[in-house]
């Protein structure tokens, strides 16, 4: 366990981190620091907004209209000389590999329940577990959550739209620890598939929140939803 | 005929791309994302026009030159594009992730230029700094001007000595060890000051949103 007086020491080096100051050498000292030290990460994600304030404060500029236009033109070229197969796409990105995790296996197990039969056998085991809505919940709002070995994914309809600049957040609960999973927005429909890939054996329950753009460390709002697990 | 058929069909085109406009125009910035990783160039589009000029004036700002500004804006948002930019929300909102990617490109670029000098004991570092313009002396259209206007504020606000280390890290892509040589002072005071005026920032800007 890291001392109090450490974490002065270390504040310095993640101040520096930051800003991006830290010489290549120093790095790798840090981060490894920051894997096992929650003070650490808790007090980086709090300079974090400082280093984007850095960002913004600059004069704004206007661009030229041909900036524009390149970088739209750039796009359309880059789709005819190297079309990427939708899978690699997908695979590149954690938030947005994550709905389509969740879209496929959301299929899968919709295929697999019309069929009349139920995925387990060499695979993990699957169940369906209902979620409560709360009274912070739009109305019509209808969820399940598909539980599949460790992970699983979040289903829910009548789910409206987010307010500009609004998301919504799901959260995995340990006891008195929330855990932030995923950020995700509905579809047009007001459905929305969440795939959720953290440790939910250990879970006592899955929560949704509204959050500000970009999601949140810890629930700003009341949760609208609850998924509790059954503990074995 | 032809001629008809042409003319309505560029009309519809127009209205149609009129429409999908307004329709992003309320979507979340997390959706564009999701909508851009399927390839929407609509969603694309929306996407330039919300953040091009915040990352055009940070281009412009840290590289000091409108061609290389276009150059790293192009190859961020290509990067986009391409998928091989993944957006992380653990780094925050869309545009503060987009911002620091780009200021990672903008920071290699002028890393791995040769005609870029050793920082040495010495140098006046506001030399260094100047060499990058703020943007106040270029002919442009301002806009956002209240939000950079306030960040402005909150970061000359701070004490000389800490916002020249912040500035020089953030926009020179200076280490800590390279700014210390430059002024003269020990790695550990230079690390403090860093330290101290991103805490100054983070305080004024919680004093402003409350």
């Amino acid at each position: 366990m890291t001392e109090g007086h450490d974490h002065d020491r270390w504040r310095d080096e993640v101040a520096a981190y930051a800003l991006d100051a830290l010489p290549d050498a120093e790095r790798p000292g840090l981060e490894s620091h920051l894997e096992g030290c929650d003070e650490c990460r808790a007090y980086l994600r709090w300079l974090r907004p400082a280093e984007a304030a850095v960002a913004t404060s600059v004069e704004q500029l206007k661009p030229p209209r041909r900036l524009r236009r390149a970088v739209l033109a750039n796009a359309q070229k880059a789709d005819r000389e190297a079309p990427l197969p939708a899978q690699s796409r997908a695979g590149s990105r954690w938030f947005l590999a994550r709905p389509a995790l969740a879209a496929a296996l959301a299929v899968t197990v919709a295929a697999a329940l019309i069929g009349g039969y139920v995925l387990r056998g060499s695979g993990p085991s699957t169940e369906t577990v209902s979620a409560q809505a709360t009274a912070a919940a739009p109305s019509g709002l209808q969820a399940h959550l598909v539980r599949e070995g460790d992970s699983g994914t979040l289903e829910l309809t009548g789910l409206p739209l987010p307010k500009r600049g609004r998301v919504y957040e799901a959260w995995v609960r340990r006891g008195e620890e929330i855990s932030p999973s995923t950020v995700f927005v509905p579809d047009r429909t007001g459905a929305a598939t969440v795939a959720l890939p953290d440790q939910l054996d250990d879970a006592d329950e899955v929560m949704v929140t509204r959050e500000p753009a970009g999601g949140s460390e810890a629930p700003t709002t009341a949760p609208m939803l609850h998924v509790p697990f059954r503990q074995s | 005929m032809l001629g008809t058929l042409i003319r309505d069909g560029l009309a519809s085109v127009i209205i149609t791309t009129m429409h999908r406009r307004r329709k992003l125009s309320g979507v979340a910035d997390e959706e564009l994302m999701l909508l851009v990783a399927r390839r929407d160039h609509g969603a694309f589009e929306a996407l330039y026009d919300r953040h091009g000029t915040a990352a055009y004036s940070l281009a412009h700002r840290i590289l000091g030159d409108r061609q290389r500004a276009e150059d790293v804006v192009q190859e961020t948002f290509l990067s986009i594009w391409r998928s091989q930019s993944s957006y992380d929300p653990g780094r925050g909102s869309v545009r503060n992730w987009l911002l620091a990617a780009l200021r990672n490109r903008a920071i290699d670029a002028i890393r791995h230029e040769a005609a870029r000098p050793a920082p040495a004991r010495g140098v006046d570092p506001a030399e260094v700094l100047a060499d990058q313009p703020s943007g106040a002396d270029t002919a442009v259209t301002v806009i956002h001007r209240e939000t950079s206007r306030t960040l402005r504020g909150i970061l000359g606000g701070l004490p000389q000595e800490q916002s020249q280390v912040i500035e020089l890290a953030y926009f020179g892509g200076f280490t800590h060890t390279q700014i210390a040589e430059m002024l003269g002072a020990p790695v550990g005071t230079v690390k403090g000051r860093m330290r101290l005026g991103l805490e100054k920032i983070r305080a004024a800007m919680a004093e402003v949103q409350s």
